[in-house]
C-alpha cells in the first residue's frame, strides 16, 4: 500500500541520498526476494536509488565488489559472481525468488529486509562479506557484525574475497521453490569452518569453528538456533534438520576442498 | 501531488500524470495497457509483469515514477491486427493458454529469454517461466510454446503440431529411459515435454476429437481486454472491504460517521444499512441446498475476515482510508477451529441468529447430515474374513486462481442493474442476488466476460451483493476487487473432512462391507457444505463394487474461513482416503494394488448403487455405467510409469545418494459428468448470410476451452469448419440459460444442448435445400464442406442457403434454440501414477514424475483435455504435499500471499504425463463425459502410496509435509 507517499526523489549522489532519508517518514525505495506485505505503507517520501548507479559486479584487487542496487537476477548470472566461491552466492539468489521477482529484488534490499528467504545472507555470511555503508560517514564493515541500518543511512557495496573457496548451500523446503524451512551455508576457514543457518524473521546466525568436527559443530548449531514453529515447520523438526543439513554441507565443502 | 513521469512504452515516449504512489501496474492500466494484470500486491504472482529494459518485471511492487526514462514493454506491442507474434503464435497452436490471465507475462517472458538466447535449453525456459504463476496448465505447454516459438525464430523445420507425434504413442509401453542430458536448441530433445495426446484410436469426425486451437486463443495471446475488469467506465467508484479481526464476535457498536464524512467517500454501508435477507452463497440451482445462514452484512462475525462493512470511493487509497475511519466495537465470544470441538458439549453456538433456516442443528453447530445404505453393512462387516478400519484426514486449500474475484456493478440506460463479474454462474448469480437487493430478477442483468480461473472458486455468489448495494446506493459505477489477502482471507477453500473407512473383504479379496462416516469442517457458513459432502459419500462408495454400504455424514460449523466449491468438489478428500485405504489393503493381503483395484472396481453395466440416494442436496438419480475404460486406463497409465520397477531393489535405492528411496504409487479415480437431473444448459443457433453460424451459450467457460468444445459440436454437427462457428457467452440478457461451469457439466450438459440445437438447425437447413433443388424430400440429405449434399451429388452451400431463407424467398431465420438436461451422470475413470523420491534423513519429498491415463469418453478436443488432465495434477500435487490453510490460535489464517500459500511453479514442476483413453459414452454428445475434475482426484493418494513403497511409512493426514514424514521415520527408519 503506497497511499501515503506524497514525494517521491532520485537523487544522485550518496550525499543527496542520505540528506533525503534523514527526513521524517522518508524510505528508500526497494526490497529483497520477499516483497513486504504493506510495501512503503508508512512513508510519506520515498528516495529511489536508481540514480545513484550502484549496478556494478566489479573485480578489483582482489575483491569481488558488487553494488547494492545490482538485482538478485545479475547475481544469478553475472560471470564474476559465478565463479567466486564454486558459484554458491550465485545459487543463493537463484534459490531465494523466481525470475520476475529477482529482476526487481536488489542485493541491498535483500541483506535491510525484516524477513525472506534466508540463502543469500547465509552465503554471504559463511565468506565473511563486508558491508561499505553511507551515511553521515562512510564505513566498511563486517556483515556479520553490521547491526543494520541507522536512520539516513544506506548499502553502498557488498565486497568478497575473489579467491574465496567453495561454499556448499543446503535446504530444505515443502516443495522445491517453496520458501526454506531451513537453510544453512558452510565454509571452510584457515583453519575451520564457518558456518550459516536461517532463523526466525529471516534473521540469519553465523558459526565458527577451528576444528571441522562435525558432531561438536552440530550440536552447537542445533543447541544455539533461534528458530519457532511456523507454518512450514517445528522448531523441533528445524533444529533436527539443522544436524542433518550442515553435516550434509561439510560433507561436501570437505569433498569440494 | 500529481506529478508526471517520462519513459518509453512500447517503443514511444509516453508522459503518464501519476500520483506519487500510483504502483506502475495501476499506471499502465489506466494507460489501456490492459495485458498487465492484477494477481497480488507482493510481486509473486508475476501476471502484471512487463519488460523493464528487457527484464520481466512485476509491476504491482514498483512506483510508476521508477520507470521515468526507462524503457517498458508490454504484449500490446508484440502484435498489430490480426496478425501474432511467433511466440504469441505458437502459445496460441500448442494449447498454452488456458484462461490466459496469466499469458501475456509468459509471452513476454519468453520475449525477453528468446531476445538473449535464441536457442534456450528446457531448464532456461522453465526459469525464465518461474516469475508467472499459472493455475491451469502445469506450465507442460507453455514450456512447449517456447521451444516452438524458438524453433521457428531460428529458422528451424518445427512440425506441425498435428504430427508431431507421428501418431505414436507417447508412451511405448516399456520403463522410461532416463531422460538425456540437456543440450539447448530444438523441440524434440526436452525430456519432460509432450505435447500430442495419446489416442488408442484416430477420429472419424471432421472437427470433434481434433485439436483445433482455441476460439479465444488469439486475443488472449494478445491482451485484448476480455476479463471483468479491462472496462472503463466514467463516474467508477472503488469498493473496500472491512473484515473481521476476531474469530466469533458481535458487533455491539459501529459507528461509520467518520469515514463517510471523508471527502471522497460516496458510500459506507454495514448491516445498519442493508436489509436483512437470508441466503446461501453458493452458486447452485434454484432451491439453494440448505442451510441458508447468511446475510448480506451482519451484526455478529463468525471468522477472522468475515464482512463488516463496506466502502465506495472516488478511488482505492480513499476507500482504504475509510475503513481505518469505520469505528466498529466488538463482544468477543468463545470461537472453535475444528470439527471435533465443535461438536463437543458446550461448544459456543455459531449460528444462533433466529431467521437462519434449515440448519440441521444449530445448537451442535452442525449444518446438515448425510446418510445412505443399501444392503447390510453391520452384517457383512462382521462376517467378512478381513476387516479394515482407518482414518484419514484432508486439509483446507484455495483456489487461488490469479484472477482474483472482481465485480463491476452500474445502471444502465434502462435502469437496470448490470453485474459484470468473474463468475462460473451468472443464472444463478442473478437469481440469487436479486431478493438480497430487492430487485426483481428482469432488473438485473449479468455478463461474464473472460474469466481468469475460477476451479470453483467462482461458484459462488460471493460479492456481487456488496458491489451491487453500493451502486444502488450511490446511483454510481463501482468496482469491487479482492485483493490477494482478501482472496486467501475471506474467499472459498476446499472442505477439511476427516474420514473413517470401515472395510469387509472376502477370502479371495473382494470388498464385502464398506462404511464411510465423514466428518466436514464448512467453516464459519454452510454454502457448499452439504454438496460437497454428499459427493464425497457418492465418489467414495462408487468406485468399487460392494454389495453392502453406508455412508454417515456431519457437515459442522467452525469459525474458520468458508470452504466452498474446489475442483472436485468432494471427490478429493474422498478418494484420498479410500485409494489409500486400497493400498493399505493390498499391502495386507499381500496383492498388487493394481490387481486388488481391478478385481473390484465397478465395470461397464455396473449400476452406482448408491447414486439415487446421494442426489445433490435432493434425492438423486439411479445411475448405470455404460462406458468404463479403467482397465485400459491403469495398463497404460502403469506402463507409462514403468510400474514393473516397483519391485526392482536396485532402482529403489541410487548407489549415489544413499540417503534417498524411491517409489512408485498410484490411484484409480471415478468422477461423474455433470449433476443428474438437475443440472440443465441451453444454446441458440442462428444462421448467418455467409454460411457462418452465431452460436449463443450460457455456458461459461473459465479456461477449460469449453467455449473451443461447444464450437467443435456444433461445428461438427453442421458440417462447417470451426472458423464459421462464432461463440459467445455468457450474458443473461442475450445468452440463454446454463447453470453454469461447475461439475464437470459443460462438455456433457452444454455440449448436448449445443448439439441438440445443431440438429434443429440441420433439420431447417435440410428443408431449405430440398426446396431450392428441387428434391421430393429430405432424405438422404448431408452436411459436409460447408454445403447440403444430395443423394444424386447436387449440392448447395450454406451460403446459398441463408441468402435464400433470409432475403428470396418465404424469407425466414434458420435458427434453434435447444435446451439439455440429464438423468445420466456418466463417470470418467482414470489411474493415476506417481514417482517419488524420499530423503530419509529429512522427510522431503521430491515427486518426479506424474502420469494420469484419462477416459473421458470422446475427447472433443485433445488438447484442451490433455491440457485439463496436465494442469489439474499439478494443482493436485500442491494440495497433496504444500498447499494449506493454516491457522495460529486466534483462528487467524497464516499464509495470506504466494510466497506462503505455495503453488508450484515451472521450474519444480515434475515431469507430467497425461494419457487419453478413449470409450464412447452413448449419453454424451459424441461420446463425450468429463475431464475437468478428475484430475484433482488421484494425485494426493497416489503420492502418498509412493511414499509408502519407497520408505513403508504411511501419512494418513494431508499435506504430506517433509516433517510429518520425518517424524513417522523416526519411529520407523529405513535403512
Amino acid at each position: 500500500m503506497t497511499d501515503r507517499i506524497r514525494h517521491v526523489y532520485r537523487p544522485t549522489t550518496l550525499d543527496e541520498a542520505h540528506d533525503l532519508l534523514r527526513q521524517e517518514g522518508a524510505e528508500l525505495l526497494g526490497f529483497g526476494p520477499r516483497v513486504p506485505d504493506r510495501l512503503y505503507a508508512q512513508a510519506e517520501r520515498v528516495v529511489d536509488p536508481s540514480g545513484l548507479g550502484l549496478t556494478e559486479v566489479r573485480l578489483v584487487d582482489g575483491q569481488l565488489r558488487i553494488g547494492a542496487n545490482v538485482a538478485l537476477q545479475t547475481l544469478v548470472e553475472h560471470e564474476a559472481v559465478r565463479t567466486v566461491a564454486g558459484g554458491a552466492l550465485s545459487a543463493a539468489a537463484w534459490w531465494s525468488a523466481t525470475s520476475a521477482l529477482r529482476a526487481a529484488a536488489t542485493l541491498a534490499g535483500t541483506l535491510t529486509a525484516l524477513d525472506g528467504p534466508p540463502e543469500v545472507r547465509a552465503v554471504l555470511l559463511a565468506l565473511d562479506a563486508h558491508l561499505a555503508v553511507h551515511g553521515a560517514h562512510r564505513y566498511d564493515l563486517a556483515l556479520s557484525t553490521w547491526p543494520g541500518l541507522a536512520r539516513g543511512e544506506l548499502v553502498v557495496e557488498v565486497r568478497l574475497a575473489a579467491s574465496a573457496g567453495p561454499v556448499a548451500l543446503e535446504r530444505i523446503a515443502r516443495a522445491p521453490r517453496d520458501e526454506a524451512i531451513l537453510a544453512a551455508a558452510v565454509a571452510l576457514t584457515n583453519p575451520g569452518v564457518v558456518v550459516a543457518a536461517g532463523q526466525d524473521a529471516g534473521r540469519v546466525r553465523v558459526w565458527r569453528f577451528d576444528h571441522p568436527e562435525p558432531g561438536a559443530i552440530t550440536d552447537q548449531v542445533m543447541a544455539e538456533l533461534d528458530v519457532s514453529n511456523d507454518l512450514r515447520g517445528t522448531a523441533d523438526y528445524r533444529r533436527a534438520m539443522a544436524d542433518v543439513l550442515v553435516r550434509r554441507a561439510l560433507a561436501r565443502i570437505q569433498e569440494k576442498a | 501531488m500529481t506529478q508526471s513521469v517520462d519513459f518509453i512504452l512500447n517503443h514511444q515516449p509516453i508522459t503518464l500524470a501519476c500520483e506519487p504512489g500510483e504502483t506502475l501496474l495501476s499506471a499502465l492500466r489506466r494507460a489501456r495497457m490492459w495485458s498487465v494484470k492484477h494477481g497480488c500486491e507482493t510481486g509473486e504472482c508475476g501476471a502484471c509483469g512487463v519488460l523493464i529494459d528487457g527484464r520481466l518485471t512485476p509491476t504491482c511492487v514498483l512506483l510508476a515514477a521508477q520507470v521515468a526514462g526507462r524503457e517498458v514493454v508490454t504484449v500490446e506491442s508484440l502484435s498489430s491486427g490480426a496478425a501474432l507474434d511467433p511466440i504469441q503464435q505458437a502459445f496460441a497452436e500448442t494449447g498454452a493458454i488456458q484462461c490466459g490471465y496469466c499469458t501475456p507475462a509468459m509471452i513476454l517472458a519468453a520475449k525477453a529469454l528468446l531476445g538473449r538466447e535464441p536457442n534456450p535449453t528446457e531448464t532456461e525456459v522453465r526459469d525464465v517461466l518461474s516469475g508467472v504463476l499459472c493455475r491451469c496448465t502445469g506450465y507442460v505447454k507453455p514450456v512447449e510454446a517456447v521451444l516452438r516459438a524458438a524453433a521457428r525464430l531460428r529458422g528451424d523445420s518445427v512440425p506441425p503440431l498435428e504430427d508431431a507425434a507421428g501418431g505414436e504413442a507417447l508412451f511405448s509401453g516399456q520403463p522410461p529411459e532416463p531422460p538425456a542430458p540437456e543440450v539447448p536448441g530444438g523441440i524434440a530433445t526436452q525430456a519432460r515435454v509432450q505435447t500430442r495426446p495419446t489416442l488408442g484410436t484416430q477420429s472419424a469426425t471432421d472437427v470433434v476429437g481434433k485439436s483445433e486451437q482455441k476460439v479465444d486463443a488469439a486475443k488472449l495471446a494478445k491482451g485484448r481486454p476480455v476479463f471483468a475488469d479491462d472496462i472503463e467506465l466514467p463516474g467508477l467508484l472503488h469498493a473496500a472491504l472491512l473484515t473481521s479481526p476476531h474469530a466469533h464476535a458481535r458487533i455491539t457498536r459501529i459507528d461509520a460517521s467518520k469515514a463517510r464524512a471523508l471527502p471522497g467517500v460516496h458510500a459506507v454501508l454495514t448491516h445498519l444499512d442493508v436489509p436483512r435477507v437470508i441466503y446461501a452463497s453458493g452458486g447452485q440451482s434454484y432451491p439453494n441446498p440448505p442451510p441458508w445462514d447468511q446475510v448480506s452484512l451482519d451484526s455478529k462475525v463468525r471468522f477472522v475476515g468475515d464482512r463488516v462493512a463496506v466502502v465506495a470511493a472516488e478511488t482505492p487509497a480513499i476507500a482504504r482510508q475509510a475503513l481505518e475511519l469505520i469505528e466498529v466495537e466488538y463482544e468477543l465470544l468463545p470461537a472453535v477451529f475444528d470439527a471435533a470441538s465443535a461438536l463437543a458439549d458446550g461448544a459456543p453456538v455459531i449460528h444462533d441468529e433466529p431467521d437462519a433456516l434449515k440448519i440441521a442443528d444449530a445448537t451442535r453447530n452442525i449444518a446438515a447430515t448425510v446418510h445412505a445404505a443399501v444392503g447390510d453393512f453391520e452384517q457383512a462387516y462382521a462376517a467378512a474374513a478381513q476387516r479394515f478400519e482407518r482414518t484419514y484426514y484432508s486439509h483446507q486449500v484455495q483456489q487461488a486462481s490469479i484472477e482474483p474475484h472482481i465485480v463491476i456493478t452500474y445502471w444502465d440506460e434502462d435502469d437496470r442493474l448490470v453485474i459484470r463479474t468473474a463468475t462460473q454462474v451468472p443464472f444463478h448469480v442473478r437469481r440469487m442476488v436479486a431478493p438480497l437487493i430487492g430487485l426483481p430478477v428482469k432488473r438485473i442483468r449479468v455478463i461474464k466476460p473472460r474469466i481468469g480461473g475460477g476451479f470453483g472458486g467462482k461458484q459462488e455468489m460471493l460479492i456481487e451483493d456488496l458491489c451491487a448495494h453500493l451502486t444502488l446506493a450511490t446511483n454510481r459505477p463501482v468496482r469491487f476487487e479482492y485483493t490477494r489477502e482478501l482472496e486467501f482471507l475471506a474467499s472459498r477453500s476446499r472442505h477439511p473432512q476427516t474420514i473413517t473407512y470401515k472395510a469387509g473383504l472376502d477370502a479371495g479379496g473382494q470388498l464385502t462391507a464398506l462404511e464411510m462416516h465423514i466428518v466436514e469442517d464448512t467453516g464459519a457458513y454452510g454454502t457448499h457444505g452439504l454438496t460437497v459432502c454428499t459427493v464425497s459419500g457418492l465418489r467414495g462408495l462408487s468406485t468399487y463394487r460392494c454389495p453392502n454400504m453406508r455412508l454417515d455424514a456431519k457437515i459442522v460449523y467452525t469459525n474458520k474461513p468458508v470452504p466452498g466449491a474446489f475442483r472436485g468438489y468432494g471427490a478429493p478428500q474422498a478418494l484420498w482416503a479410500l485409494e489409500s485405504l486400497m493400498d493399505e489393503i493390498a499391502v495386507a493381503l499381500g496383492r498388487d494394488p493394481i490387481d486388488l483395484r481391478l478385481q473390484n472396481a465397478v465395470r461397464a453395466g455396473d449400476e452406482l448403487p448408491l447414486a439415487k440416494a446421494l442426489g445433490e442436496g435432493r434425492e438423486g438419480f439411479a445411475q448405470v455405467v455404460r462406458s468404463c475404460g479403467l482397465p485400459d486406463c491403469l495398463s497404460q497409465g502403469g506402463a507409462a510409469i514403468g510400474w514393473d520397477r516397483q519391485h526392482d531393489p536396485k532402482w529403489r535405492i541410487d548407489p549415489h545418494r544413499p540417503h534417498i528411496r524411491r517409489g512408485l504409487g498410484m490411484a484409480t479415480c471415478m468422477h461423474g459428468s455433470a449433476i443428474a437431473g438437475l443440472d440443465m444448459g441451453a444454446a441458440s443457433l442462428k444462421l448467418n448470410d455467409d454460411g457462418s453460424f452465431n452460436l449463443l451459450v450460457g455456458a461459461t467457460d473459465l479456461g477449460t476451452g469449453s467455449d473451443t468444445v461447444l464450437a467443435q459440436i456444433a461445428a461438427e454437427a453442421l458440417g462447417v469448419p470451426l472458423s464459421d462457428i462464432i461463440i459467445y457467452s455468457s450474458d443473461t440478457d442475450m445468452t440463454p440459460f446454463d447453470t453454469g461451469a461447475y461439475a464437470s457439466s459443460t462438455t456433457y450438459i452444454s455440449g448436448g444442448a449445443v448439439k441438440k440445437a445443431a440438429e434443429q438447425i440441420t433439420g431447417q437447413l435440410f428443408a431449405r435445400a430440398q426446396r431450392m433443388l428441387g428434391l421430393a424430400s429430405t432424405d438422404g440429405l448431408a452436411l459436409r464442406d460447408r454445403r447440403v449434399w444430395a443423394p444424386d451429388g447436387q449440392a448447395v452451400s450454406l451460403a446459398e442457403i441463408a441468402l435464400h431463407s433470409l432475403h428470396t424467398e418465404a424469407q425466414e431465420q434458420i435458427m434453434a434454440t435447444a435446451s439439455h438436461m440429464s438423468y445420466e451422470s456418466p463417470p470418467p475413470f482414470a489411474g493415476q501414477f506417481a514417482e517419488v523420491e524420499v530423503d530419509i534423513q529429512t522427510g522431503e519429498v521430491r515427486v518426479i514424475k506424474l502420469v494420469m491415463a484419462v477416459d473421458c469418453g470422446t475427447a472433443i478436443n485433445p488438447l484442451a483435455a490433455q491440457g485439463q488432465v496436465e494442469g489439474g495434477q499439478l494443482q493436485a500435487l500442491g494440495y497433496a504435499v504444500c498447499e494449506e490453510m493454516t491457522y495460529d490460535a486466534e483462528g487467524r489464517l497464516l499464509p495470506r500471499r504466494f510466497a506462503d500459500y505455495h503453488i508450484f511453479t515451472a521450474d519444480e514442476t515434475p515431469e507430467i504425463g497425461a494419457i487419453l483413453v478413449p470409450t464412447y459414452e452413448p449419453s454424451g454428445p459424441f461420446g463425450a463425459k468429463a475431464v475437468a475434475e478428475i484430475p484433482m482426484d488421484g494425485v494426493a493418494p497416489a503420492v502418498a502410496n509412493a511414499i509408502y513403497h519407497a520408505v513403508g511409512v504411511r501419512i494418513r493426514d494431508l499435506p504430506l509435509t517433509p516433517e510429518k514424514i520425518w517424524r513417522k521415520l523416526q519411529n520407523s527408519p529405513v535403512r
